[in-house]
């Protein structure tokens, strides 16, 4: 397929993802050789370095160590003076130093963070670590072994030596002891001297002392001197270290104690000594002295051996002690070349490390630079590749769209594309076609034919859609403006006739309106009959309340006189009581006067009697005024009740009269109402005749409006609907004029009109031709 | 039949005490009175009204109507006192006698009296003298001396014992006088 057919998507697919492919390859590059330097720092930084400082820890912990053991065994040795506590420190940083190896040692096989914030990553060199635990191992087991025998010799040889000091003391002790009795000795000699000097004759005697005492004397003497050198080399013999000289000290010290024994037997039994001629002495108490010193001299003899085997045995732990301490030496070195490889290897590591780092960024940097350049070459080719293969199809496209906004439907467009562009070159052609199509519709239509179609190009044609729309509305309009048009033409037939009819009407209603008045006016008279009537009668009603009213107050003034009545007769009453009462007395008096009253009995009982009828009377004329006092009491309510009555009949009247008054200017209304109404129906007479006149002027527009209307050509099945009209108006004849045309078809609608009439049942009024007088006023109405 | 003691012709004040006639012989009454104002007096019998002032003379005044038992007397227009004069321990006092009214004086022949019947009405029939017959009515025609005298109140009162607390005052007057007071 060739690259030009390619559509535009796929051509910046390619372009773009071309670019993104290059873009990958630079970032993948970069990102590598990025990583690989900061593992590389990392292994420099980060690990090896550490491991490196640790190493060297190590050695220096070791060198610690070692110096510590040589200050001990320092301390130990023969001539030192050092204590316990000195020891003690001593020991202490040694521990310290060893501890700090293990520490170290740890650090490097399992990784730690120490003090200072030193982080160090557990290594990953098999080859180191496998060396660093050699080292540790020699360290702890060899190096560790040799320190702890040479701390332990140390201490023994400073436990002999304290014994030594004691042996030395001891013997200082009998020394002096030893030496005392000797200078006792000598003492007892130079006394027996002066004895003798003072006793004996000075020739003879003098003589004796000179052969006898003076070489005693001297001999005393002379083993003092013995005794000082033979404690000088003792003192030689321990501070010596040299075995040689030590065995030539110690023969010295056997002559110096040969001597001190012959001096001894010499002064006990006689003899010579070194060309001397000693007599024994007889002296018992310097025999006993002598005897006394030589068996002191034994013990002195013993220590002094005791001592010197002692010391020797002391130089034999030095000599031990240094070899332990060779021995630490060796070992110490040996670790120290463990660490010492330890070193190299981490160093080695490092080496490689920057190496490595150096070639990746050297490759990074390459890598990246080629791409680069590779990408912008491509870019520039591929993007002017393909921007000449967008714009140029775009450009003819936006030609013929130019031209198509003008109005020109261009022929010659080149479709041979196969891109976007191609198929939108390839639209716009058909879209011309199609709108030629359109035009041609169009222009029949111009020409009044509506019964045209436009081919629908698909069912979103706006434009085919609304012109079919637009043919069909203008079809339904043309359709129903002709129906419209007969319509009329038949309406303004049909409202001449109406008003024809109207007119009559009105004649009938104008007799009717004048009837209406004189019954009105009879009417009015007889309203304002009723009015007087009601005004005489409301003036009676009120005189009658009035009447009623003064009835009433007759009645309460009848009432009082009748109270007043009883009051008056209660008192005839008493006075009938009391004359009853007096009747009695004058009987009761008459009858106590026996025969003489008997005639004033009588006399009294007659009054008594009289009195007695009074009483009753006027008991009954109370009951009398009591009931008639009711009753006209009775009477005045009812007045009191009638009254009101009276003067509601009274306003009812006055209501009737005034409605009567009313109903009077109505009627004088309705009388002018009608005058109006007659006035209105000769106007309405000329008026439908004038109707008649404008109906038969709208039939002939309407006639002129179906023929305008005819130059539209519209569906065949609406043609057969209005044949008849269309073939009524052509079939007229010319010279037929438009109102005997319109007579005709009046005459027509008429017809089926009685036609109609006859059906119905109903009254039938004959309003027609049948006119006997035959005027034609009416001709040109419709009868219905 | 006739009563004996009331042989001769006599005349009779009859008078009403709630709806029966009673009739008195004339030549008893003195007068008859208005009724007027009664002055109470205390420490007297229920039966004793109280005393008027019979033209300066003090008069006590019984109610008849309490005397035989009936309920006391109410004022009316015809309510009347009738002054009797009573032979009492052979004296001659007057006493007023309450009446519902006074009717007329009457003469009754003696064959117009009958004795008075054994049982029949409230009243012991010892104080009746006779059942006076007129114009097919009754009149109990009463023994005044009898009706007041004390024997005869003494009589009267033990016949009432049960029914009436006036015996209590009359047997001892000073106990009902307690008994006032401590009411």
């Amino acid at each position: 397929m060739n690259f030009k057919n390619l559509k535009i998507g796929k051509k910046l697919t390619i372009g773009f993802g071309s670019l993104v492919v290059l873009l990958a390859l630079t970032g993948y590059f970069g990102f590598n050789g990025i990583s690989t330097v900061s593992h590389s720092l990392f292994v420099v930084g980060d690990e090896e370095a550490p491991l490196l400082d640790m190493a060297n820890e190590m050695k220096s912990s070791l060198w610690e160590a070692m110096n510590a053991m040589e200050e001990y065994k320092s301390a130990t040795s023969v001539i030192s003076t050092e204590d316990d506590e000195s020891l003690g420190r001593i020991e202490k940083s040694y521990q310290k130093a060893i501890k700090d190896f293990d520490t170290y040692t740890e650090a490097i096989l399992n990784g730690a963070s120490l003090e200072g914030d030193e982080k160090v990553i557990k290594t990953a060199d098999k080859k180191m670590a496998d060396l660093t635990r050699q080292a540790s191992d020699v360290h702890d087991q060899k190096f560790q072994a040799a320190a702890k025998e040479l701390m332990r010799e140390g201490r023994d040889l400073l436990k002999k030596k304290a014994a030594m000091d004691q042996s030395m003391d001891d013997m200082q002790g009998i020394f002096d002891k030893m030496y005392e009795n000797t200078s006792g000795v000598e003492k007892m000699i130079s006394t027996e001297i002066n004895k003798r000097s003072a006793s004996a004759g000075i020739s003879s005697k003098a003589r004796a002392i000179l052969d006898e005492e003076v070489p005693l004397a001297d001999l005393a003497n002379e083993i003092k001197i013995i005794m000082g050198e033979t404690r000088l080399v003792i003192e030689e013999f321990v501070q010596t270290e040299d075995i040689k000289k030590l065995d030539v000290l110690e023969k010295k010290y056997k002559g110096f104690v040969d001597q001190l024994d012959r001096n001894f037997t010499a002064i006990l039994k006689g003899g010579a000594v070194d060309g001397r001629k000693i007599i024994a002495t007889d002296n018992r108490e310097v025999i006993d002295a002598i005897k006394n010193l030589d068996n002191e001299h034994e013990d002195f003899q013993e220590q002094a051996g005791a001592l010197m085997a002692d010391y020797r045995d002391i130089l034999d732990q030095t000599a031990r002690a240094k070899e332990s301490m060779e021995k630490l030496d060796l070992s110490g070195e040996e670790a120290r070349q463990e660490l010492k490889k330890v070193e190299e290897l981490a160093n080695e590591s490092m080496v490689k490390a920057k190496a490595e780092g150096r070639t990746a960024k050297n490759t990074a940097i390459t890598v990246i630079v080629f791409i680069t350049i590779a990408s912008l070459v491509i870019g520039v080719i591929l993007g002017m590749i393909i921007t000449r293969s967008i714009t140029k199809p775009i450009a003819e496209g936006v030609n013929v769209a130019e031209q198509l906004s003008k109005g020109i439907l261009a022929d010659d467009i080149d479709t041979t594309g196969e891109d976007e562009t191609g198929q939108l070159l390839k639209a716009m052609d058909r879209m011309i076609k199609s709108l030629k199509d359109t035009v041609k519709v169009a222009e029949r239509m111009a020409k009044g034919d509506l019964n045209v179609k436009v081919n629908l190009l698909s069912e979103w044609d706006v434009l085919g859609l609304s012109l079919n729309t637009m043919i069909e509305k203008l079809s339904m309009v043309v359709f129903d403006v002709k129906t419209a048009a007969d319509n009329v033409a038949s309406g303004s037939q049909e409202l001449s006739a109406t008003s024809e009819q109207m007119s009559q009407g009105a004649t009938e209603q104008a007799a009717s309106a004048e009837q209406a008045s004189s019954s009105m006016e009879e009417m009015s008279a007889n309203i304002k009959q009723n009015a007087d009537n009601a005004q005489q009668t409301e003036s009676i009603s009120v005189q009658a309340a009035e009447d009623a009213e003064k009835g009433g107050k007759a009645v309460e003034a009848t009432v009082n006189a009748m109270k007043q009545i009883a009051e008056k007769i209660s008192i005839i009453e008493e006075i009938a009581r009391q004359t009853n009462m007096l009747a009695l007395n004058a009987a009761i008096e008459a009858a106590r006067a026996g025969e003489h009253g008997k005639g004033f009995a009588v006399v009294a009982d007659a009054v008594r009697k009289l009195a007695e009828r009074s009483q009753n009377a006027a008991g009954e004329i109370s009951n009398l005024s009591t009931s008639s006092v009711e009753i006209a009491e009775n009477a005045g309510i009812m007045l009191n009740k009638i009254v009101p009555d009276i003067r509601k009949t009274a306003e009812l009247v006055q209501e009737i009269n005034a409605a009567s008054g009313e109903q009077n200017t109505g009627a004088e209304q309705i009388n002018q109402a009608l005058i109006q109404l007659d006035q209105v129906i000769q106007q309405n007479a000329s008026a439908s005749e004038e109707m008649s006149a404008t109906s038969e002027e709208l039939a002939a527009q309407a006639e002129q409006l179906q023929d305008t209307i005819s130059f539209f050509r519209i569906g065949q099945e609406d043609r057969n609907t209005r044949e008849y009209k269309i073939t009524d108006t052509e079939n007229v004849p010319a010279k037929k004029s438009r109102l005997s045309v319109m007579e005709d078809k009046r005459k027509q609608i008429a017809d089926s009109r009685t036609k109609v009439n006859t059906k119905n049942k109903g009254v039938d009024i004959d309003m027609g031709d049948s006119n006997p007088s035959g005027d034609k006023i009416d001709e040109e109405f419709e009868s219905f | 039949m006739s009563v004996t003691g009331v042989t001769e012709t006599s005349q009779y004040l009859s008078f009403k005490l709630d709806q029966e006639i009673y009739a008195l012989n004339i030549s008893r009454v003195r007068e008859v009175l208005d009724f007027s104002d009664i002055t109470r007096v205390p420490r007297m019998p229920e039966f004793m009204r109280g005393v008027i002032n019979l033209r300066g003379g003090v008069v006590p005044v019984v109610d008849l109507r309490l005397k035989f038992g009936l309920p006391s007397t109410d004022k009316t227009v015809d309510t009347c006192i009738i002054i009797l004069e009573i032979s009492f321990e052979g004296e001659t006092t007057i006493l007023g006698a309450l009446a519902d009214s006074v009717q007329e004086v009457v003469t009754l022949e003696s064959d117009e009296i009958e004795p008075p019947p054994r049982i029949g009405t409230r009243l012991n029939t010892e104080f009746i003298k006779g059942m006076g017959k007129r114009n097919d009515e009754f009149v109990i025609i009463l023994d005044v001396d009898r009706v007041f005298s004390s024997e005869e109140l003494v009589v009267i009162q033990t016949t009432d014992d049960l029914s009436s607390t006036n015996d209590t005052v009359a047997k001892n007057p000073n106990e009902m006088n307690m008994q006032e007071i401590g009411v």
